[in-house]
């Protein structure tokens, strides 16, 4: 999953994005709010973490500006301003979540998870898919109670698709939210992933729509 | 405090009114009396001088010096006894004819009527039998006769001094009927010209309560230099207060980022360094909510805040905040219920509250606001656990957490019960039948129209 982690502070975002990457996480950072609109209007990001003190332009009027252009990526709004005239102006505002600072690693993660998954329609951080189920909080994949071991990157894939079930992934949406923007488009890194993972997973669990993409199917 | 030094005006334009009407009044009514003196004398004068013409007129010197009046001056006063009216013709010392008030006259008895100065003006003087009198007298030489007569006229200034006191008597009462008068209208007056300034306190107080933004421009000429001068410190004060809060905001960005840094930072470290690092930034970030808090609702601006606008706006708040568990957030405010505050501070309070409630509830929190009388009532309303007997007393206390597990600082009550308590408010947990939590908050309130 990508995120887009916009905070003024260096030392704080540097820390954070420790944190975030640690959590199996693809972060990219922006310090400014003329960066963050940009970006967060044009690339695709699983979540935003936004801080509201920020300079150029204010996290609050970066936030109305993505909401007016239509964007809807969640939005997780960090700031030491907490009063709740800030959080109410916040969430009307289009804001998903909202945490104050300081703040525990712990809780902005699960925060961060949490956000994911419910703009991919999931309530629990568990999902179940045939016999499969992917505990996305602690990160493992498990068959019957029996964990798979997985790279990072294994199951950053196989947790996107997961979430997206039902829903047909081409290549170049699983690149952009799976890695940074350095990433050379045209390898088939896409590809020895997804075989890799049916080695380990079983070959009927992912299935490909030829010129089209990826599928995780529904269960009914 | 400084001293009230208060002095009524309508007092004070009362007593200087009431000074100057006596002092005025007084002097209309020695002029008026004195001027009727003259006008009563003048009279006086004239009947007597009518009456010594009348007596010159009627006496004959018939023969060698014997005199006679014929007719006597028919006037009935001058023939009663004592009564003060008389008149005399005498030649010398000699008296020749007198009025029977003198009594009869005899020779070497009766006595002379003199009127001092011999002028032809009447003049004041103790006619015999001590009667202040005011009399003429004039020496006529008749036709025929050598020597002259004298002819005296008096009448007693008792008539004059009775008509004077008459008239006296009847200035005064009008005079103090019209005093009267006049200090009632003076007060009534009073009373008209300081209506405006007991609006422009009405309108003073509703600014301060919140019911209007600034004074309008509908006041006497006089009175509006001193609605703009109110209305500039209104606008000062505001901008300081709008100052004052920027700062205490950027303050708290100021510290609660370098202590979420110091928070990071610590999480990098053995658990037995970086626990009471955390635990240190959590203090510090709790003292810092606390305080500024405090210090925020210290100078808050009283205003009419609409209670629903404000539940409905935390209610949305937290349908997002916890959307995860699909709580269940119903609002039922009276729509005309009004805070006497401020909206952020009622932010807080509400905020607070219904958060905590999301926290313990299992499926739904109601929210009910009503007002009675000048009471803003709210209740909270979870169908969690209840509070457990233990927590009731402290749980508005700083630091005191129901579950040490679930996220939070503790604190969110406690500036709740601060807040309310410097608003005169309470807050309080109530029983309810059937299980479930309810937190009672009561504030001042006004039921009244939404203003927009």
């Amino acid at each position: 999953m990508k995120i887009l982690l916009i905070e003024d502070s260096g030392e704080l975002r540097a820390a954070l994005s420790r944190s975030l990457i640690s959590a199996g996480y693809i972060v990219e950072e922006a310090d400014n709010g003329e960066d963050a609109k940009h970006l967060g209007a044009t690339a695709e990001y699983d979540t935003i973490i936004l801080d509201l003190g920020l300079p150029v332009i204010d996290g609050m009027t970066v936030l109305t500006a993505w909401r007016d252009q239509g964007v809807r990526t969640p939005v997780l709004v960090l700031t030491a301003r907490d009063s709740w005239r800030e959080k109410v102006a916040g969430l009307r505002a289009g804001a998903d979540d909202y945490l104050a600072k300081p703040f525990q690693t712990e809780e902005l993660l699960a925060r961060v998870e949490a956000l994911v998954r419910r703009s991919k329609g999931h309530s629990a951080s568990v999902v179940k898919f045939g016999e499969l189920e992917i505990d996305l909080s602690r990160r493992i994949l498990s068959r019957d109670g029996a964990e798979i071991s997985l790279t990072a990157n294994e199951f950053r894939t196989i947790a996107y698709m997961a979430l997206n079930r039902g829903r047909v992934i081409s290549q170049s949406e699983l690149t952009s939210h799976l890695y940074d923007q350095e990433f050379e488009r045209d390898s088939n890194v896409i590809e020895v992933t997804v075989a890799r993972l049916r080695k380990k997973v079983g070959p009927a669990v992912i299935k490909t729509r030829r010129g089209l993409g990826y599928l995780i199917p529904t269960d009914d | 405090m400084t001293e009230r030094r208060g002095y009524s005006l309508s007092a004070r334009l009362a007593v200087i009114t009431s000074i100057w009407s006596a002092v005025a009044l007084l002097g209309i009514g020695l002029i008026l009396v004195d001027l009727f003196r003259d006008y009563i004398e003048q009279n006086f004068d004239d009947r007597i001088s009518k009456d010594l013409v009348a007596l010159v007129r009627g006496t004959v010197d018939f023969q060698r010096e014997r005199v006679g009046v014929f007719p006597r001056p028919e006037n009935p006063v001058y023939d009663e006894p004592f009564s003060g009216w008389a008149w005399q013709v005498r030649r010398g010392d000699t008296i020749i004819e007198q009025s029977l008030s003198l009594g009869p006259l005899i020779i070497g008895f009766a006595e002379p009527l003199r009127i001092p100065g011999q002028s032809t003006y009447p003049t004041n003087f103790i006619a015999p039998g001590d009667i202040p009198s005011r009399g003429i007298t004039r020496e006529v030489v008749l036709s025929g006769s050598s020597s002259p007569l004298t002819f005296a006229v008096a009448g007693p200034r008792s008539d004059i001094e009775d008509d004077l006191d008459y008239f006296s008597r009847l200035l005064i009462y009008s005079l103090a009927i019209f005093a009267g008068l006049m200090f009632a209208a003076s007060l009534m007056l009073t009373r008209i010209l300081l209506t405006p300034v007991t609006r422009l306190k009405d309108a003073v107080r509703a600014m301060r309560d919140g019911n209007t933004g600034a004074l309008d421009q509908r006041w006497p000429t006089e009175i509006i230099p001193v609605v703009d001068e109110l209305n500039d410190l209104n606008a000062y004060i505001a901008r300081s207060l709008e100052r004052s809060r920027n700062a205490t905001a950027d303050l708290a960005h100021a510290l609660k980022t370098p202590l979420s840094i110091i928070g990071q930072a610590a999480e990098t470290m053995d658990k037995e360094v970086s626990r009471p690092i955390a635990q240190q930034v959590d203090k510090i970030s709790r003292s810092i909510d606390w305080h500024l808090s405090h210090r925020r609702a210290s100078g808050s601006r009283h205003g009419r805040v609409h209670v629903e606008a404000v539940v409905n706006d935390v209610a949305f708040a937290l349908s997002r905040l916890f959307s995860d568990r699909k709580i269940e957030i119903s609002v039922t405010v009276e729509p005309t219920a009004h805070f006497i505050g401020d909206e952020e501070d009622l932010q807080e309070i509400l905020g607070n509250l219904a958060e905590n409630a999301c926290k313990w509830t299992r499926t739904s929190v109601v929210i009910e606001g009503t007002v009675l009388g000048e009471q803003l009532t709210i209740r909270v309303i979870d169908d969690g656990q209840g509070f457990p007997d233990v927590v009731r007393k402290n749980l508005f206390r700083r630091g005191v957490r129901l579950d040490e597990s679930a996220p939070g600082h503790g604190h969110g009550l406690a500036i709740v019960n601060s807040l309310a308590a410097l608003y005169g408010g309470k807050v309080e947990i109530c029983d309810l039948h059937g299980g479930g939590g309810c937190v009672c908050l009561t504030l001042p309130g006004i039921s009244a129209k939404a203003t927009g």
